[in-house]
C-alpha cells in the first residue's frame, strides 16, 4: 500500500470519517441508492463498502486496507490514494462526516 | 399582520358553507366547502367535474373528519386574496382559474394526508375493468398524462391522470380527478373536465399496479415507441424526482423496488404520439397479478 502526502481538500490517512445515517438505502450488486436530505444519491462499490464500514467510524487508512483486501490494489496502485478520493467524494456529498482529522505524523 | 393571505382570506371566505361538495380521493374523504358570488352554480360545476370522485353521503367513510378545501367564487369587483398551493382556501372571480386551482389544493390536500401511507408516484393509471391490472405511466406535469388518459383510457378504466397511489400490497388507491387539460385559447389556464365526458369510467374491479413506465416524450421521435429496460437502481432513480412525500415514507426507496421487482421492472418508453403507446398498456394490462 501507497502513502503519499496529503493533497489538499483530501482527507488524509488518519482521518477517520463516519457514515451518515440515511433516511433509506438500497443495495443491489454492492453499488447502492442513498435517500438522504430528500435527495437520492447513486454510490459506487467502492463508496457503498466504504459507507458500510464506517458505520461506527473508520481511519482512512483502515479503509483502504478494508478495500484493497475486498478489491485488491486500484491500476495505479495507490490504493490510499484511491481510499482518500472516495472518501471525499463522499464527504463532498455528505454521505460521510469527519470524525477526528489526526495530523499526519509524517507532516 | 394585516395583509397576510390569512387575513385577507378571513375578510372575504365566510366561516359557514352554503354548499359542501362530499369527494372520496386518493383514499380521503374531503369536503369541498363553497361559498361566495353564485355558490349553487358552482357547486354544481364541481358535482359535474368531479363526479367519478363524489362521495355519496356525507357521513365520511372511515369516521375521521374529512379534509376541507374551501371554495369561495368572487362577485365582479371583489378582490382576491393571494392563492397558495396548500393554503385550503381557493378564491376567484375567474371560473376555469378557480375551478384548476380548486383541482390542485384538492391534489395537494390528499397527498398531504396519504403521505407515509401511500407510494405516490407523479403518473397517469389505467386499469383492465376486469382484472384490475393497473398500468402507470410516471412523467412530470404538462408531459402527456392527460392525454395518455384521454387516448387509451376509454376501453380500459380511469385511475389518475395525475398521481398514482400504491399499498403495500401493491394495491392503487385511485385519484378519479377532473382531467386537467391545457387550453390553446387560455394560457396557463388548464380545462378541469369531467372524465366521463371523454368516456372514461372509475375501476369496477380493484386496481393493483401490474407495471410501470417512464415516459419520456420526444416529437421528434420516429417509428415505433422506443422501449429501455432499466435496471432497479436506474428505474428508481428515475422515478424519484416523479413522487410525493418520500422523506415522511418509511423506508420508500425499498418499497419501490420491490414493486419494481414484483412487476418485472420498469420500462422507459420514447414515443411521439401518445396512439403508439396501446400495445404497450394493452400488454401491461393483461398481466397475472404478482401480488
Amino acid at each position: 500500500m501507497v502513502s503519499g502526502p496529503a493533497q489538499e481538500g483530501m482527507p488524509s490517512a488518519r482521518t477517520v470519517v463516519r457514515t451518515v445515517p440515511a433516511h433509506d438505502e438500497l443495495h443491489r450488486d454492492g453499488e447502492s441508492l442513498v435517500l438522504l436530505d430528500g435527495q437520492v444519491r447513486r454510490v459506487s462499490v467502492l463508496g457503498t463498502l466504504v459507507r458500510d464500514r464506517a458505520r461506527d467510524g473508520l481511519g482512512v487508512a483502515e479503509l483502504a486496507e478494508v478495500l484493497a483486501e475486498e478489491f485488491g490494489p486500484p491500476p495505479d496502485g495507490d490504493t490510499l490514494g484511491t481510499t482518500a478520493q472516495v472518501v471525499a467524494t463522499l464527504l463532498s456529498v455528505g454521505l460521510l462526516e469527519v470524525l477526528d482529522d489526526l495530523e499526519d505524523p509524517a507532516g | 399582520m394585516k395583509g397576510s393571505p390569512d387575513v385577507a382570506q378571513r375578510d372575504v371566505v365566510p366561516e359557514r358553507p352554503e354548499h359542501v361538495v362530499g369527494l372520496h380521493a386518493l383514499g380521503t374523504d374531503v369536503d369541498l366547502h363553497v361559498t361566495g358570488h353564485d355558490a349553487a352554480d358552482l357547486a354544481a360545476q364541481l358535482r359535474e367535474r368531479w363526479h367519478l370522485a363524489l362521495r355519496p353521503e356525507r357521513t365520511p367513510h372511515d369516521g375521521t373528519d374529512p379534509v376541507v378545501v374551501r371554495a369561495h367564487r368572487l362577485a365582479p369587483g371583489d378582490q382576491a386574496p393571494p392563492w397558495t398551493r396548500g393554503g385550503g382556501t381557493v378564491a376567484d372571480g375567474d371560473p376555469r382559474r378557480l375551478l384548476q386551482h380548486l383541482t390542485q389544493a384538492v391534489t395537494h390536500a390528499v397527498i398531504t394526508a396519504r403521505t407515509g401511507d401511500l407510494l405516490m408516484l407523479h403518473a397517469a393509471g389505467l386499469a383492465d375493468p376486469v382484472t384490475g391490472a393497473t398500468a402507470v405511466f410516471v412523467a412530470p406535469g404538462n408531459t402527456g398524462k392527460t392525454t395518455l388518459c384521454r387516448t387509451l383510457g376509454p376501453v380500459r378504466t380511469y385511475v389518475s391522470d395525475e398521481t398514482v397511489g400504491i399499498r403495500r400490497d401493491g394495491g392503487v388507491t385511485p385519484y378519479l380527478k377532473p382531467l386537467s387539460t391545457r387550453r390553446p385559447d387560455w394560457a396557463g389556464v388548464k380545462d378541469e373536465q369531467a372524465p366521463g365526458l371523454v368516456g372514461l369510467r372509475a375501476p369496477a374491479a380493484d386496481p393493483w399496479v401490474a407495471g410501470i413506465v417512464v415516459l419520456r416524450r420526444d416529437p421528434g421521435h420516429r417509428g415505433p415507441v422506443g422501449l429501455e429496460r432499466l435496471d432497479t437502481l436506474d428505474a428508481v432513480v428515475a422515478l424519484t424526482p416523479e413522487s410525493s412525500g418520500f422523506m415522511r415514507t418509511d423506508g420508500p426507496l425499498r418499497w419501490l423496488a420491490d414493486v419494481l421487482v414484483r412487476t418485472g421492472g420498469a420500462v422507459r418508453a420514447t414515443y411521439a404520439e401518445v396512439e403508439g403507446l396501446e400495445p404497450l398498456a394493452a400488454e401491461i394490462c393483461a398481466r397475472r397479478s404478482p401480488w
